[in-house]
């Protein structure tokens, strides 16, 4: 009698997986992108740059603030001239000739039409472009609306009134852009920022911010009982960590439907904006320490952004504080992305599957893409750490990267927007899980970071608090009180 | 249900564009020169907050927070870091 043995698939080499898959494909571009960059900082430096800028930089741009006039957005500082015009307009169109280039390079690699794309891509950068218009206006920007919500908001309208161009069907590469603009993301995630603030910093940040998102996850999954557990892990990240850029990385590494990140990223923005008036509010009504408001402000308001804005209306030393808490989470998305997709390839996934995988399988599974974004963010803290010089060019390298990185994530929410699969975003919004999920998950980081903020930063580091204090306030200025620092409200009558 | 004419299709992007128009060169701009709302823009432009930052690289009131942090530290040795 012989016995059937279990039939192991095929899998492809190491090598062809390399040359085939848009996982290593981000990470080549990615690859290819930052060492454009970091060659023109080291042999093309301007020499008069403070801080030192590469010859690249003028013709790698974005769009800038504008208030009354969307020229100046492509002007930047400065009056409106035709020759500011076409400097900026020079800036944009490299970024376009670059991305199109280099992603066309990729699709070559994956086999695909080359030229389509980018006859499509030029149609989705334009509508990148009009995204980076709108949300660039001062108003907007003040209450935070940063531009995924605009890039989702711009799709969906074409996708309404139009329909979805054909022409542009070939460049609707979501996830492709997010993988490409996650590598880049990598120079950003300087892991000595970690330690930035002492104990306390690790405290709020590395131990609330996990107890959150694991209670949370847990909360949709047992209690909740949520239907997809990608959805469910988005929303405690980006609830948890730090919004969007936390939602796009934790999203790519349990491979998220683009429907699950867009929805996360909405109900994250909606709240920011309701959160970053009501919670300084209240500071300011019980007369909270402004570096315990600082941190609580920074460990629970989703948006980057938004926590330095909610600072400013509380004082100038919880302005502070919140930015640097907000910046060691941001640090931590690079380790969060990596737990997420080790814990969804070995765990989650073998759930779905029914076996348990073996170490190879796991690596086969395994998003690729996130190796690059922590083999970068490793690469460019060490570097950053080795010298001076080391953290020069890293500064330099991010001056440019930065930008281009937020080109590619306005790219991919441009294309969200404009292939969103309406039947998914009803299944997502059944039952009103997600928002309930949100709320019962902040509502947990609201008292859990507060308690910490308040025994860290206003117990057992008292006195540490207070020489923060005495920085953001020095005696020699005295007529700058924490009352006068705060920012007024903008609907507050003076 | 037929899709809608091609006429109808552009009606409906020239009603987007009308409004859009209107919200970000009119309302935007006109409530953007109100005096609390100026008063409040430029409290951020004096403080280098970038407040739709989606990253901390992206707001320059971090770096200086982090530059002033680091040089407070090298200034009191063992600051958040001595129980």
């Amino acid at each position: 009698m012989s016995v059937e043995q279990p039939v192991t698939p095929r899998r492809p080499s190491l090598w062809s997986e390399m040359r085939s898959t848009e996982d290593w494909w981000a990470i080549w571009i990615g690859g290819i992108m930052l060492a454009i960059i970091v060659a023109s900082v080291v042999y093309f430096p301007v020499p008069e740059g403070k801080p030192p800028v590469s010859a690249l930089a003028p013709y790698l741009a974005k769009p800038g603030k504008w208030t009354s006039n969307p020229v100046q957005s492509i002007v930047g500082k400065g009056a409106i001239t035709a020759a500011a015009f076409q400097r900026g307009a020079a800036g944009i169109a490299g970024v376009g000739v670059l991305l199109g280039l280099l992603l066309g390079l990729g699709q070559a690699g994956l086999g695909r039409a080359v030229v389509k794309f980018l006859v499509g891509f030029l149609a989705v950068f334009l509508l990148a472009l009009l995204t980076y218009l709108l949300s660039e206006q001062a108003i907007i920007k003040y209450y935070s609306l940063e531009y995924p919500l605009w890039g989702l908001a711009v799709g969906l309208l074409v996708n309404f009134t139009i329909g979805q161009p054909a022409v542009m069907k070939p460049a609707l590469l979501t996830e492709f852009y997010i993988k490409t603009g996650l590598v880049l993301l990598g120079v950003e995630v300087l892991l000595p920022n970690l330690i930035a603030l002492g104990i306390p910093g690790i405290c709020v940040s590395w131990v609330v911010t996990p107890i959150v998102l694991i209670t949370t996850y847990i909360f949709g999954q047992k209690v909740l009982k949520m239907e997809s557990p990608a959805l469910n892990m988005v929303i405690s990240a980006d609830m948890s960590v730090c919004g969007v850029s936390a939602a796009i990385a934790t999203g790519a590494a349990c491979r998220a439907k683009k429907e699950e990140i867009s929805l996360a990223i909405t109900l994250s923005l909606v709240f920011t904006a309701l959160m970053m008036v009501v919670q300084p509010a209240i500071i300011r009504m019980v007369g909270m320490h402004e570096v315990v408001a600082g941190a609580w402000l920074g460990g629970t308001i989703d948006s980057t952004g938004a926590v330095a804005a909610a600072g400013t209306l509380v004082g100038k030393a919880a302005e502070q504080t919140a930015i640097l808490v907000k910046m060691i989470q941001n640090v931590l998305i690079g380790v969060v992305a990596f737990g997420v997709a080790t814990y969804w390839v070995s765990s989650v996934e073998r759930r779905t599957a029914g076996q348990r995988p073996d170490p190879w399988e796991i690596w086969y599974r395994f998003p690729k893409f996130v190796l690059g974004f922590v083999g970068v963010s490793i690469l460019f803290s060490v570097c950053s750490g080795w010298s001076a010089a080391g953290k020069v060019m890293v500064e330099a390298t991010m001056a440019i990267s930065k930008d281009l990185r937020s080109w590619l994530f306005c790219l991919a929410f441009v294309c969200i927007g404009l292939d969103v699969d309406f039947a998914e975003v009803r299944r997502n919004l059944r039952g009103g899980k997600p928002l309930v999920l949100y709320v019962c998950g902040q509502m947990l980081n609201l008292g859990l970071s507060l308690a910490m903020a308040w025994l860290m930063f206003g117990v057992v580091f008292r006195a540490d608090s207070d020489k923060l204090m005495q920085k953001a306030y020095p005696p020699e200025s005295a007529a700058t009180s924490p009352q006068e620092a705060a920012a007024p409200m903008p609907g507050a009558k003076p | 249900m037929r899709p809608p004419s091609r006429i109808a299709r552009a009606g409906r992007l020239l009603a987007v564009v009308a409004t859009l128009s209107t919200v970000w060169l009119g309302l935007l701009p006109y409530w953007a020169r109100q005096p609390r709302m100026q008063a409040a823009l430029q409290t951020h432009t004096d403080r280098q907050i970038n407040a739709s930052a989606t990253y901390y690289t992206e707001n320059p009131a971090a770096l200086t927070a982090l530059h002033d942090l680091q040089q407070l530290q090298r200034e009191q040795p063992g600051l958040l870091w001595g129980w």
